[in-house]
């Protein structure tokens, strides 16, 4: 067993921000995370030389700061390392390098992040259809385009930094299909005030797509990808306004990859097994822990940041990770709660606007009602299990309304990725066939290990454990 | 493939095969970057590869050394690495 002053888990911008404040002030850190290198997803190293660079916005200058600030802190920086459990006393399980290790930490900061939001239709689970996110770091890091001809669909902003990021490596991208109306953006336009850096984003973008030539469709969604051993072609539709969609409005186009993205949603996994209080907020994201103050959840000592808590982006997790590195200060008594209260003051109108703008994102932005009749009867919802849509909806037509029955009758969530991808389309599927609001679908009970380890490792912890 | 990476690249062998890689690549993207669009077949047959791309979905299982299932999108080449394909 190890002991740490405070634990980080996640090394994205929110996790970096509260690793480095927090060891500034003298604070004992171990920054954990499950990727090769720390940085998170939006500070991915460039893998590959010779990739096209795209600017750096003013955000990811600022993170790229904090990993220059990483260097030489002292900061003890566990890479490919996964935390498969966590107790509610912060007795952390780690396994990295082949080993186990049980880390008890003073203060907890959970900066795990988010992931993608997924609809399932007929095809989606062809090679060459995958998330936005996966398409951006093919190419951020490794230079690669997800295809030769490419569509980018789903809903969101999301949608832009993807399509231009496919183009600069090469890409033909087809185009980009919204299924908003176009007027989503003239509702998340108030909201927009004060996000310049957003908005020079915005504005970079839209040039980009005019001059690449990538049209940019609203009101439509991928309905189906077809292909054998990958996709060759995907069908178009526009949707009513329930979001269903419309008989006779299809389009095929010929392509060989298709990249969709739903917005994302918290992965609370780990806070689940500690026994922090979840809450569901679709404005958040999802499901969420119940934060308080300075990012405190409803366990001593364990904190919740980054798109963690709330979707809101890396800049408004550097901020609450600067936050939460100088409240872990305080608990480990390095930092009078003076200092932590009068920087709380001080940001506060900054968070206020972050967590504004956030939430509209994330209620603009979402797969409208009518995409989940998409998935056929023989479509899989479940990738892992491969349980399809018409297995799932008979157990509903039964009365099943609860996603742990769902998972007990069907084997749906109960593969590797433990129903982190079907968990919210189930969510969805339940609700919009029951009736009943979605929080009531609940969330997939989360059993040790949060992520797979090899039996053998876990049987050599045990052991050990068993001598001592 | 630009002269740089040729320089500082090695291979990886992917069922048997030599298929190269860069330093900071990812098993995917040496897969992706050779042509394999394919990663494994599940249980029923069906063809999977890259969908998350950061670890969370578990599609993109292959064997690596030797152990199953481990995620071919946050997992770094290294040299003299063995790739196998279900």
């Amino acid at each position: 067993m190890t002991r740490t002053e405070l634990a980080v888990i996640g090394a994205g911008p929110a996790g970096l921000a509260a690793a480095t404040t927090a060891a500034a002030h003298g604070v004992q850190v171990t920054l954990i995370d499950e990727l090769p290198a720390p940085g998170g997803q939006y500070l991915a190293p460039a893998g590959a030389p010779g990739r096209a660079h795209a600017p750096l916005s003013a955000a990811e200058r600022r993170g790229q700061a904090l990993l220059d600030v990483l260097t030489g802190s002292g900061i003890d920086v566990r890479a490919e390392t996964i935390v498969w459990n966590m107790a509610a006393d912060r007795r952390l399980q780690l396994y990295g390098a082949g080993q186990m290790e049980e880390l008890v930490a003073q203060v907890v900061i959970l900066a795990c992040g988010a992931r993608e939001v997924s609809v399932p239709f007929p095809g989606w689970t062809l090679p060459g259809v995958m998330t936005a996110g996966a398409a951006q770091l093919l190419a951020k890091r490794h230079g690669l385009a997800a295809g030769k001809r490419v569509l980018v669909a789903g809903s969101g902003p999301l949608l832009l930094p993807t399509a231009e990021r496919l183009a600069r490596v090469g890409a033909t991208v087809v185009a980009i299909v919204e299924s908003a109306p176009m007027t989503a953006w003239m509702r998340l336009g108030t909201t927009m005030w004060g996000h310049w850096d957003r908005v020079r984003e915005g504005i970079h973008y839209g040039w980009a797509l005019l001059r690449a030539g990538i049209p940019y469709r609203f009101g439509r969604a991928v309905t189906a990808a077809r292909g054998h051993d990958r996709i060759e072609s995907a069908t178009i539709a526009r949707l009513d306004a329930a979001g269903r969609p419309i008989p006779g409005s299809e389009t095929a186009v010929d392509v060989d990859a298709l990249c969709v993205s739903f917005g994302l949603t918290p992965n609370v996994e780990l806070a689940q097994l500690a026994g922090c209080e979840l809450v569901y907020e679709p404005q958040r994201g999802g499901w969420t822990p119940v934060v308080g103050g300075c990012c405190q959840t409803s366990l001593a000592g364990v904190l919740a940041i980054g798109d963690m808590g709330a979707v809101e982006g890396a800049a408004a997790g550097m901020l609450e990770g600067r936050l939460a590195g100088l409240q872990a200060a305080h608990l480990v008594g390095r930092l009078p709660v003076t200092a932590v209260t009068e920087a709380i003051t001080k940001d506060a109108a900054a968070r206020r606007r972050y967590h504004r703008f956030g939430a509209a994102l994330n209620t603009i932005f979402v797969p409208p009602d009518g995409l989940f009749s998409l998935a056929a009867d023989d479509t899989i919802v479940c990738r892992c299990e491969e349980v399809t849509a018409g297995e799932v909806r008979r157990v509903i037509a039964g009365g099943v309304t609860e996603l742990d029955s769902l998972k007990q009758w069907t084997r749906v969530g109960q593969g590797p990725c433990q129903g982190r991808t079907c968990g919210p389309i189930l969510a969805q599927m339940i609700a919009q066939q029951a009736g009943r609001p979605i929080a009531e679908s609940g969330v997939f009970h989360v059993r040790p290990p949060a992520k797979p380890v090899p039996l053998a490792a876990l049987a050599a912890s045990r052991g050990e454990r068993d001598v001592a | 493939m630009p002269a740089e990476a040729a320089h500082s690249g090695f291979t990886i062998e992917v069922d048997g095969r030599p298929v190269a890689a860069v330093p900071g690549q990812t098993v995917a993207a040496a897969l992706l970057g050779a042509g394999i669009t394919v990663f494994r077949h599940t249980p029923a047959g069906s063809p999977r590869a890259l969908y998350c791309g950061m670890g969370v979905c578990y599609d993109c299982l292959v064997t690596i050394d030797g152990l199953a299932d481990q995620r071919a999108c946050i997992t770094p080449v290294r040299p003299g690495m063995r790739v196998e394909l279900t």
